[in-house]
């Protein structure tokens, strides 16, 4: 047998898969299993106590702790953050967060700057530098913390010490509404564990005199922990008489920091205000919310129906109106019931009540409630003769409490201060859906106890006049949206122009079955009026659901600067 | 276990509100002990280790922390003399891609029948790898089998590999991910100094009062030593010289904004202009070079005004970095890929060091021509991969250096081929010539990585085997192969890497590898015992022992590290940069911790005098027109993201620091031209292909050039072959591409 130059003589007929190679596998798997770091190697910081990092941090954390009326605040010296985003994996190792779970965020700032007034030499007939600023950021902190105002169990607190914004994990029913407060978005929320975590400024680490995770990380020493007086945070971001908002004292092309006067403080030599977000002109889709459109449009339909009870009170018999007030009651219940789906921890519902004094989240609870036990109390004299002005009462209570609600509603999304969610847009909103719906599920409801056609009509006239109304004014605002890049919506148009282009051509699709039902209603023999009365409630709900998913899909507002992102 | 954790807060909980309870228990943190301060309660080690970092060739140290001898958690090694502390997001990181749900777990057979890897044993894995590599030997001859390895391996494994496939196996072709990314450096090394010597520390960056970065981006690429360059406290002119407006231009002082692969002619019109200047150091050139006197001569033509012209510049720009060289006590030259990855990188890289000799910026503090290398052991695979040049540095064709080695790896002498063996791109030619017809692929991505990829994925199927070794079967490359070899990776096993300032650090087991994943180190152990000739590699028993013999193989050599005792030594002093031969009897017996090569001014050639090497610049292999009319720039995106992003794909967090889809930074000039908005969906054709990708609007790269990251699969579609012709070399940064507005 021959072998070419080099080759070792074993036969290559012959598998090789003999007793050495079987006897050498078995020692190396025994090897791959053991572990050689600890057996093998002494351990240099075997007694160490005192953290070796000190030494390189001691100079970003302040000597002492802040004195009353003074609280910590992250500072990030923009010029020497070079975007190596050690700090968001060191913040997620050393606080041990979730595989997929970060309390630090990076984007950028892009355009062109003035060049600084030291250091860099421009070129010459180079007034402006390109320029790409990496912006990394945490919770701020804030002097007046949207988190903290919105959550409706008090599970967030302003250390008095300190000024840290804590989230209360334990205290947390996982309701999310923190994260729509939050103009930085910063609570996240675990699905594993059905609450919201977010940055606790490390108050563990600076109660010690070490310096939180970020700080330690950063290899440039771009982000250090200053003592600030919280009045002057204050005064920075709503100046006594000056502009409240669009202040770009924080951040250009960020959310408006009057709205919760955020603690952290970016510095730069180099003027930076003509940046823009590297996503600056992309639009975000956000989650559909299902239990909360589900929770809205429902206890909108109910309160209608109970603004409605009055007048069906007036026909003839018991059955229109027992059959509205229960028609609102189970619509009620099914909301009631989705919104408690929707939390992370629903056993720790009833906390609910206790953020009344600032939440519009906890007050439109309270308000839901009260609506339903207004409505009992309707039901219970709808089949319990009592005398009249307590009917009357408690018809008019059914139907007060039901505006409440939905007054309170509007409020909890008004309140987040998203452009998006104005007050007009929002009250106008959930009012059309609260008639729309209040009328059509009227006249369903009406027609199914044989009640008086008069009645069933002008209910279908008012639904179909106020979803025209709504549909047009919402066609209008979509189309100024997206004209005008320079609105306040631009960014809600465009993501319903891309993600949702479909919602529009369905909301009229299902307006025109409305139209032909509610037609064979008005002109149409009675006989037809029940079978029309249902295909125009089903349809009309339909439609605003859709209508509920786009106000949450379409419904983001800027953050802090982002990434490259689609 | 007995501990006190420091609570939140200790306000007690009331039935409506709580301030503690499980939840908040698993955020608490306690006294990590070990140096380490607070950690997270559930993460608290009951020992730490120290080990050098797998991704890049900063080589930082990371403490390790230790529960029953397994990593719980990392951080960075304060003690180490290279990061102080600190770590960039893949190190933070480094411990999550082992635990990825797609590890390759046992060896993967091809089945015939079905044409799916099936799962096999590693006795029939090596029954299959023996027969079909003899296979293909014994119809085509013993060089019809190659192996394409890395840098990402330990120094002990890349030198038993390559033992075992030129001693061994009889093979010859074999190279390295390393020509890639190093092999400029190694080539103008060797030929300038002698030794491929990159003769700096990192103290060197905060020594120098001028620092010239050429091609290099730091901040992004290399962010642990950006951050060696800000401790430095001389208020140092920092010099870009970069395309694009880069992380590290924008934190620099002058920035020259030039023409792609304008580089070497405006060096030559710097040395020139330098000359002119009279900041040539006349009493160092004259002590310690050869040659200057015609490199002179050569660039007297690279006027400023056509060097300005080239390069796309202000004569001012040109001009005050002529002066801020001039002027620097202590000016260093960096460079990176800018330089190393183009059609004339060699001489480019030259060009640096020219001026580094010509101005005697070398041997002192803060100077140095310096290239920063990529990957963790490239400068291991340098020395010792076997690949172009033997073990230690030493010459195949050189037949003393064959018999020293022979000698010092107790093997017969005839074993060791006097040819050096094909580079990476010949390899692949042989494939299309068919006299490359076995293939051996470790730990790299050859079908993501390589230069007009689409070649070489349309190659493989030439080849009558391809075996890839690696620590998922999920790679471009592992997805195409016949036999999957499961590595274990970083962090599971032991041995050296070697990083860019020469320093040999320490990886460990701290992890458990999973299934039947094994070491490379002892994949090749098994191999050559399959292959019949396990006896010549008997003393290769362990890494450590392995190590014990690169020692030897050192000894006499530039990179002698004969005084390094054993693991142990280099865990206890922090990592050890070569050279450190065995201490003099009366002389310190451990090294100091930073330390600079040619402060005697004495260089490896055997004159002692470093070469001026210089050449004519040429055009680039394909120049915009009209119909690709744009230059197609490639690079490092973001520091969370490596390479082919086999590992860093792995992580959730990394995956967050990175957009998920490649996309193109573009100047917003050429995009309102072709009517592109931020977002927008971009298609780029070069004359190989076309991708689309996300368009990135920024002024930081110039209008008629776009840029693209090479860590997306898509993008060596559209590069072009082309390479250095003395380091083999691909040329990434530049090829032409026509844009467009993609349809939505």
């Amino acid at each position: 047998m021959s072998h070419g130059p080099g080759i070792p003589s074993t036969s290559a007929a012959e598998p090789a898969d003999g007793h050495g190679v079987r006897t050498l596998l078995d020692v190396l798997i025994e090897d791959q299993r053991r572990l050689s770091a600890v057996e093998r190697f002494s351990q240099r910081h075997a007694q160490g106590s005192l953290p070796a990092q000190a030494r390189h941090y001691r100079d970003l954390i302040p000597l002492s702790a802040p004195a009353p009326g003074e609280q910590y605040a992250f500072q990030v010296d923009l010029d020497v953050c070079s975007g190596c985003k050690g700090c968001v994996t060191a913040c997620h190792s050393l606080n041990g967060l979730d595989d997929n779970e970060t309390w630090r965020e990076v984007g950028f700032l892009v355009g062109t700057a003035n060049p600084p007034p030291t250091g860099f030499h421009p070129a010459p007939g180079q007034p402006v530098i390109p320029l790409v600023q990496v912006v990394t950021t945490a919770c701020h902190h804030c002097a007046d913390p949207g988190c903290l105002n919105g959550c409706p169990v008090l599970a967030y607190e302003k250390d008095p010490q300190t000024g840290i914004v804590r989230h209360l994990d334990d205290q947390c029913i996982g309701c999310s509404y923190c994260i729509l407060k939050c103009p930085y978005e910063v609570p996240k929320y675990s699905e594993a564990r059905g609450i919201v975590r977010k940055c606790d400024l490390c108050q563990g680490r600076l109660a010690v005199g070490e310096a939180p995770a970020c700080v330690q990380a950063c290899p440039n020493e771009a982000i250090r922990i200053t003592v600030v007086r919280t009045a002057s945070i204050l005064a920075e971001h709503r100046p006594a008489g000056g502009s409240p908002s669009g202040s770009t004292g924080f951040l250009p092309d960020s959310p408006d920091p009057s709205i919760t006067a955020p603690s952290t403080r970016y510095v730069t030599r180099q003027s930076v205000t003509d940046l823009q977000a590297a996503d600056h002109a992309v639009p975000r889709q956000e989650p559909a919310h299902g239990p909360l459109v589900v929770l809205l449009v429902f206890s909108q339909s109910a309160a209608g129906l109970a603004l409605a009870a009055p007048a069906v009170a007036l026909e003839p018999g018991n059955a229109p109106l027992r059959s509205v007030l229960g028609g609102a009651g189970v619509l009620l219940l099914l909301g009631l019931t989705a919104s408690v789906l929707h939390l992370g921890q629903p056993l720790k519902a009833w906390r609910a009540f206790l953020g009344w004094r600032r939440s519009w989240l906890s007050r439109e609870i309270l308000a839901l409630n009260l609506f339903a036990a207004a409505l009992v109390a309707a039901l219970a004299v709808a089949w319990i003769p009592v005398p009249a002005p307590m009917r009357w009462i408690a018809l008019g209570a059914a139907g007060a409490s039901g505006l409440l609600a939905v007054l309170a509603s509007a409020m909890v999304y008004i309140d987040t201060r998203r452009p998006v969610w104005n007050a007009s847009a929002t009250f106008l909103q959930f009012g059309g859906t609260t008639l729309l719906l209040g009328a059509a599920f009227t006249a369903f409801l009406l027609a199914g106890v044989g009640s008086s056609v008069p009645g069933i009509r002008s209910a279908t006239l008012v639904a179909l006049i106020v979803q025209a109304l709504l549909l047009a004014w919402n066609h209008r605002g979509l189309r100024r949206g997206l004209e005008n890049p320079g609105s306040s919506t631009h960014l809600n148009a465009l993501a319903q122009h891309r993600f949702l282009p479909w919602i529009q051509p369905v909301r009229l699709g299902l307006f025109s079955l409305c139209v032909a039902a509610g037609l064979r209603v008005l002109l149409g023999p009675a006989s037809g009026a029940f079978s029309g009365t249902a295909w125009m409630a089903l349809v009309a709900l339909a439609s605003e659901i859709l209508g509920r998913a786009t106000f949450f899909m379409a419904g983001s507002a800027r953050r802090m600067p982002g990434g490259i992102r689609p | 276990m007995t501990h006190d954790p420091v609570p939140p807060v200790s306000t007690p909980n009331t039935p409506l509100r709580h301030w503690s309870g499980p939840l908040t228990a698993d955020l608490v943190l306690s006294p990590g002990g070990y140096g380490l301060g607070q950690v997270p309660d559930r993460l608290r080690p009951d020992a730490t280790t120290s080990m050098v970092c797998g991704f890049c060739a900063t080589g930082c140290g990371l403490t390790v922390h230790l529960r029953q001898g397994e990593a719980i958690n990392l951080s960075g090694d304060t003690d180490y003399p290279v990061n102080l502390g600190m770590a960039c997001p893949k190190g933070w990181e480094a411990l999550t891609p082992l635990r990825a749900p797609d590890r390759a777990t046992t060896p993967l057979l091809r089945d015939a029948a079905t044409g799916r890897l099936e799962p096999v044993s590693w006795v029939r894995a090596m029954h299959g790898f023996t027969t079909r590599m003899k296979a293909v030997q014994q119809r085509h001859g013993p060089h019809s089998i190659a192996f394409l390895s890395t840098g990402q391996i330990c120094t002990e494994e890349m030198a038993l590999v390559g033992a075992l496939f030129k001693f061994g196996m009889g093979g010859l072709h074999c190279d390295s991910n390393t020509r890639q990314c190093m092999a400029t450096a190694h080539v103008a090394y060797k030929q300038s100094f002698g030794f491929d010597a990159p003769p700096y520390s990192y103290a060197d960056f905060e020594e120098s009062d001028v620092l010239v970065f050429i091609g290099a981006n730091p901040c992004i690429a290399h962010p642990i030593l950006w951050q060696r360059v800000l401790r430095n406290r001389n208020s140092p002119e920092i010099v870009v010289l970069d395309p694009r407006r880069t992380e590290t231009a924008m934190n620099a002082t002058q920035h020259l904004a030039i023409t792609p692969k304008s580089d070497l002619t405006l060096l030559y019109g710097l040395a020139a202009a330098l000359i002119a200047r009279g900041a040539v150091d006349r009493k160092y050139v004259d002590a310690h070079t050869v040659d200057f006197e015609a490199f002179a001569a050569f660039v007297r033509p690279f006027t400023a005004e056509a060097s300005c012209a080239a390069a796309g510049i202000a004569f001012t720009e040109f001009d005050r970095l002529v002066r801020t060289i001039a002027g620097g006590e202590r000016v260093s030259f960096w460079w990176t890929m800018g330089v190393n990855q183009g059609h004339e990188s060699t001489r480019t890289a030259q060009a640096v060091i020219n001026l580094a000799l010509m101005t005697g910026n070398l041997g002192r503090p803060g100077t140095g021509a310096n290239s920063i290398t990529g990957q963790c052991n490239a400068m291991g695979s340098r020395l010792f991969a076997n690949a172009t040049s033997l073990p230690g540095g030493r010459d195949t064709r050189n037949p003393v250096h064959r018999q020293e080695v022979a000698e010092l790896l107790e093997i017969p002498v005839e074993r060791i081929p006097s040819e050096p063996s094909l580079a990476y791109d010949q390899i692949i030619d042989g494939i299309e010539a068919g006299t490359i017809r076995g293939l051996w692929i470790i730990a790299t991505n050859t079908a993501h990585s390589w230069i007009q990829q689409e070649r070489f994925t349309r190659l493989i199927d030439r080849l009558d085997f391809l075996v890839v070794q690696d620590l998922y079967a999920t790679t471009e490359t592992a997805r195409r192969a016949d036999l999957v070899l499961p590595a274990a990776g970083w962090g599971e096993k032991d041995g050296t890497l070697i990083n860019s300032e020469r320093r040999i650090g320490l990886v460990k087991r701290v992890c458990r590898a999973p299934g039947e994943a094994l070491a490379d180190f002892h994949i090749f152990r098994l191999i050559a015992e399959a292959w019949g000739c396990g006896d010549l590699f008997r003393g290769w028993n362990s890494p450590e022992a392995a190590f014990q013999i690169l020692k030897k193989l050192s000894r006499g050599t530039p990179c002698d590290f004969t005084g390094i005792r054993d693991y142990r030594h280099l865990d206890q002093a922090g990592g050890i940069q070569w050279p450190f031969p065995v201490p003099a009897p009366d002389g310190p017996t451990e090294p100091r911790r930073e330390r600079r090569l040619f402060e005697d001014g004495r260089f490896f050639h055997p004159d002692g005098k470093a070469r001026f090497l210089f050449e004519a610049p040429r055009p680039v292999a394909e120049p915009t027109d009209a119909d690709y009319p744009f230059v197609l720039l490639t690079g490092r995106g973001t520091s969370a993201q490596w390479h082919t992003n086999t590992r860093t794909g792995k992580s959730e967090v990394l995956r967050k620091l990175y957009p998920e889809q490649v996309y193109c930074e573009i100047h917003p000039e050429d995009a309102a031209r072709l009517g592109l908005a931020a977002g927008d969906r971009l298609c780029i054709a070069s004359r190989r292909a076309e991708i689309t990708a996300m368009a990135f609007l920024t002024p930081t790269v110039q209008p008629g050039q776009v840029f693209l990251p090479m860590h997306y699969a898509e993008v060596n579609r559209l590069t072009r072959s082309s390479f250095d012709p003395y380091s083999r070399q691909p040329s990434y940064k530049h090829c032409a591409v026509r844009l467009e507005r993609a349809a939505k």
